[in-house]
């Protein structure tokens, strides 16, 4: 075996933190070969970030290496001056990060910030890096490259600023790249196109990759091997197709036991999470670090610190149970009894809009005023401010007790339609009927019924609890708000309100800033149960948790569902994750839906193109999908090229007919009683499209 | 009903907070002021106005110990009524601001649009003006007193007052729970009082501590140009002027009541500081997650 480009080997690092000394690192190795990739896999908190920043010699003042020894091509890298480190960086060794966003200098043009490395490390001279330049825009699929380098990082769109960050990350043809999160930050068809770069310029150019990501989807596309890290320890590591077909260590089976699976047959009706909640790193368990949360726990697990071993199938696993759970499949978790879902129940209506409109202005109260001279007729003033129509024309309906997914990419509306629906925002047209009461534009004094019975849930849980109340006292306010139990009895409700959520009375007293992402997401899942609604909007309720905590979220909603009879708005960007716990799912793009329907029709064909492409583009966590045929979009950035008049995904629309597509808008068209599908393609057409789920 | 799942034994975290340096000596310099102030009757050997008219012009000495002005009144008498007058001058005039300046700053970043536009337009107009100019445009029209001084320094800093609060607001708006709150029907004024204020008061009540101190100056400095308070009153602003044609021969009258303001504003600032850096969210270290 030729030497290994990267050599990590016992790596334990600290850090010293005011709730005491966090081990971020302990004892991680791991070995990459030339033109090999290696995935670092963990869940936040486990120390795959430290990891990267280790490697680059970029680790905060806070950080103590404890050991541990970090060879680049058979050299020590902590045996270097910092100064021959730095020659390292962007040179040999170079990094993408997660969000393109911040990852440019903004005042910058791009040509300048890809030319840097070759300035810098290389001595060459502007000309000659220039030439080199326009070569790497091309390469990373970045048509006009000679205009491009001239543009600034605000011209670009996320996708577009991405592939300049590969660019710059390969212009001097490093041995080794570091991928951190680099798609984490993107819309999932924008994903799947730098997946595909990334995976022909690995091909090409034989790069070897660290990449480091916590999906476990993404990670099977594009890497060799995988490394599974949990609190800062390697729990196991080995082949990819191994570790994602016949995982051996408990937490992999686990961590793939909570994925939302995508499959033609429907929904899996429910998820296995992981128990428990991630350990607190100043004070770890004592032995295996995951045996709380370990179904397979024995005495032996509690005490006895362990190994990484040889587990079968070229695996290595920290567990001494691994070889014999190699075939052991994650315990199942126990089925709720559905209760509702009668068919009379559905038959009615909780929620109608009727073609719902939103724009808004952009910028202040002077933007877009515009003065001048006319000639004969004097000075004018006249205002046309610049508006973005953010839903436009929107029909639904939603039954009690359903879960209608909404799925679409940032910018599609999708927000703005779930705010509206709550009267957050103001529609500029349409109809919104909720109770058979006609909402739209009534005063906030008469939205008593509403405010009482839609209450929303927010993706974000560090913002969406107040921080300067306690638990206790943001699940009661809306009780006392609506009077919903008589005083003595508010302490009660609340305990009953936490135990709904699967937590205990003692965080009534706790400030969120307390609480882990998973329990501050339940709190706020509580205060939304406490007006005793009928239809909740999760607005990307689940979008920022860990995978683990995000099942046992689905799962508590799902349950909450059942018991309670609760309607779901299911607003997320993630087709698996909406796939999973909605009934119906519609697909919105720039603003309008483009297809709706049961959710069993809408993961098969016929189905609109742009759903299509969307399936086709979400990366599955099993090595035998890589197989499968791709649909990609050009482009990206729904509403930059869409057409005033036909259909708006025509620009991007891999099965475009012709000019009708840009010229008149598409019909909705039945493909089913309840499928709709908006599109110019005759239906029979659609129905041939081969399926992209297997 | 989903069993409980989450852990139950993690005890409320510690939250480990030392007090900033500053913020102990602040408090240490700005206390000595107040009692100084409040117990000056009792520690000043003299009454403020009580004319040693056999002494004046005297230096320090045993009997006067910061010597006496140009009507043989002991200075440190003076100097001690004057820090009431100074703090009285400092603390009102920034209460009036935050009065006036919180509740509009809340409602501008909260309803946004003409209205907000039409308040921050006239702020930056009251703005342009130099802090002295409009004070004396103020308290040029009617008759100086002390108060209205103060009131006048109050007006004057509003401004200030609103832009902070509202450029807290306007983030505070758009976070989740804010529109929770609007989400279940929740008046306007309890989502400004109860869910905004709380998280947006550690930027004010630092913008606050800070504007006593410029409070402080500004009231001296009207009084100094004799639109403050009046004679005989000790001011120390007041006391400057007095003493301004003896700088020469008798620098310690002017000296005492400067000296006495420079450590009544360094300690106050002091204050701020070590608020600023105590309530800083960033030092709310939460325990390990």
């Amino acid at each position: 075996m030729s030497e290994p480009v990267l050599d990590v080997q016992g790596l334990t690092i600290s850090y010293e933190t005011p709730g005491g000394r966090i081990r971020a690192l302990d004892d991680v190795g791991f070995r990459i070969g030339a033109g090999e990739a290696l995935a670092i896999v963990g869940e936040s908190g486990s120390g795959k970030s430290t990891v990267a920043l280790a490697v680059l010699g970029l680790l905060a003042a806070e950080a103590h290496v404890h050991g541990g020894t970090i060879r680049f091509q058979g050299r020590d890298l902590d045996a270097l001056a910092p100064n021959d480190r730095r020659a390292l960086r962007g040179n040999r060794i170079s990094v993408v990060f997660q969000d393109p966003f911040t990852s440019l200098n903004p005042s910058l043009p791009i040509g300048l910030q890809v030319a840097e490395p070759l300035l810098h490390h290389k001595g060459m001279g502007r000309d000659d890096a220039h030439q080199r330049v326009l070569a790497a825009l091309a390469e990373v699929g970045l048509p006009r490259a000679d205009e491009l380098a001239r543009a600034y990082p605000h011209q670009l769109s996320g996708g577009m600023q991405q592939r300049v960050l590969i660019a710059t990350a390969l212009i001097c043809e490093p041995a080794l790249v570091i991928l951190d999160e680099p798609t984490t930050a993107l819309d999932v068809t924008i994903e799947a196109q730098i997946l595909d770069l990334l995976e022909e310029l690995r091909r090409r150019r034989r790069l070897s990759i660290l990449f480091i990501s916590h999906n476990l989807g993404v990670v099977s596309r594009l890497s060799d091997a995988i490394c599974v890290l949990y609190a800062g320890k390697v729990l196991e590591t080995g082949p990819t197709r191994e570790v994602l077909l016949k995982p051996s260590h408990p937490y992999t089976k686990g961590l793939l036991a909570s994925l939302p699976r995508l499959s033609a047959g429907g929904r899996v009706p429910r998820l296995s999470p992981i128990p428990g909640r991630f350990p607190n790193l100043a004070a770890l368990p004592t032995g295996c670090v995951f045996h709380p949360r370990c179904p397979y726990v024995e005495d032996r697990c509690k005490t006895e610190t362990q190994t990484l071993a040889e587990a079968g199938h070229n695996l290595r696993a920290r567990c001494w149970k691994a070889e014999s759970l190699a075939g052991a499949p994650w315990p199942e978790a126990i089925h709720a009894q559905s209760t509702v879902g009668a068919a009379g129940e559905r038959a009615k209506t909780l929620v109608r809009i009727e073609d719902l409109r939103k724009e808004f202005r952009l910028g202040g109260m002077f933007a877009g005023v515009e003065m001048g001279w006319t000639k004969g007729r004097g000075p004018y003033v006249r205002a046309r401010p610049m508006r973005v129509k953010a839903v436009d024309g929107v029909t639904l309906q939603i039954a009690p007790g359903e879960v209608l997914g909404l799925v679409g990419e940032s910018g599609s509306g999708k927000s703005t339609l779930g705010r509206c629906l709550i009267r957050l925002l103001e529609p500029n047209g349409g109809r919104i009927v909720f109770a058979d009461q006609d909402v739209t534009t009534a005063p906030e004094r008469k939205l008593r019924t509403l405010r009482k019975e839609a209450q929303i849930i927010f993706q974000n849980p560090d913002s969406s609890l107040n921080p300067r109340k306690t638990v206790g006292d943001i699940v009661g306010r809306p009780i006392t708000l609506f009077n919903a139990a008589p005083k003595a009895e508010r302490p009660r409700r609340v305990a009953e309100l936490l135990g709904k959520v699967g937590l205990s009375v003692a965080y009534a007293g706790r400030y969120p800033h307390q609480l882990s992402g998973g329990e501050k997401q339940r709190v706020g899942i509580a205060r939304a149960l406490a007006t005793e609604p009928r239809f909740i909007v999760c607005d990307e309720a689940v979008s920022s948790l860990d995978v683990s905590v995000q099942a046992t979220i689905l799962n508590l909603l799902s349950d909450l569902r059942d018991n309670l009879g609760l309607a779901y708005l299911f607003i997320s960007h993630d087709l698996s994750v909406v796939a999973h716990i909605a009934t119906r799912i519609a697909v919105m793009y720039a603003g309008a839906v483009c297809e709706e329907g049961p959710t069993q029709n809408l993961l098969k064909p016929p189905y609109h193109p742009y759903t299509e492409a969307l399936l086709s583009a979400i990366p599955l966590p099993d090595p035998r999908a890589a197989a499968r045929q791709r649909i990609r979009l050009r482009g990206d950035a729904p509403g930059s090229g869409s057409s005033a008049r036909g259909c708006r995904f025509a620009h991007r629309c891999p099965r475009k007919l012709g000019p009708i597509c840009d010229e008149q808008a598409p019909p909705a068209v039945d493909a089913a009683p309840g499928h709709r599908i908006a599109c110019h393609i005759p239906l029979d057409e659609l129905r041939k499209i081969p399926p992209v789920l297997g | 009903m989903a069993a409980p799942t989450a852990d139950d034994t993690l005890a409320p975290a510690k939250i480990r907070r030392t007090l900033p340096t500053s913020l102990i000596w602040g408090l240490v310099i700005t206390v000595i002021v107040v009692l100084a102030a409040m117990l000056a009757p009792l520690i000043a050997p003299y009454p403020f106005d009580k004319m040693h008219i056999l002494s004046r012009l005297k230096p320090p000495s045993a009997q006067f110990w910061l010597g006496t002005d140009e009507f043989g009144r002991d200075v440190f008498s003076r100097m001690l009524m004057g820090a009431r007058l100074s703090l009285f001058m400092g603390f009102s005039a920034t209460a009036l601001s935050l009065a006036i300046g919180v509740p509009l700053g809340l409602i501008a970043g909260y309803y946004r649009g003409r209205l907000d536009e039409a308040l921050m337009r006239t702020m930056d107009v009251l703005m342009s003006f130099p802090p002295i100019l409009l004070g004396l445009l103020i308290l040029a029209v009617t008759k100086p007193s002390l108060w209205k001084a103060a009131l006048a320094v109050g007006f004057v800093y509003v401004p200030i007052i609103v832009r902070v609060t509202r450029s807290v607001t306007l983030g505070l708006v758009h976070e989740e729970f804010t529109l929770a709150a609007r989400a279940r029907g929740e008046h306007a004024t309890y989502i400004l009082a109860a869910e905004i204020l709380p998280n947006a008061w550690p930027p004010i009540a630092v913008e606050g501590s800070l504007r006593i101190t410029f409070a402080i100056l500004l009231g001296a400095a009207l009084s100094f140009l004799g639109v403050g308070a009046q004679p005989p009153s000790s001011d120390w602003g007041l006391m400057i002027s007095e003493a301004r044609p003896f700088v020469d021969s008798a620098p310690w009258i002017a000296l005492a009541p400067g000296v006495a303001m420079c450590v009544t504003v360094i300690g106050i600032n002091l204050l701020g500081d070590g608020l600023r850096e105590l309530l800083d969210p960033r030092m709310l270290k939460r325990a390990a997650p």
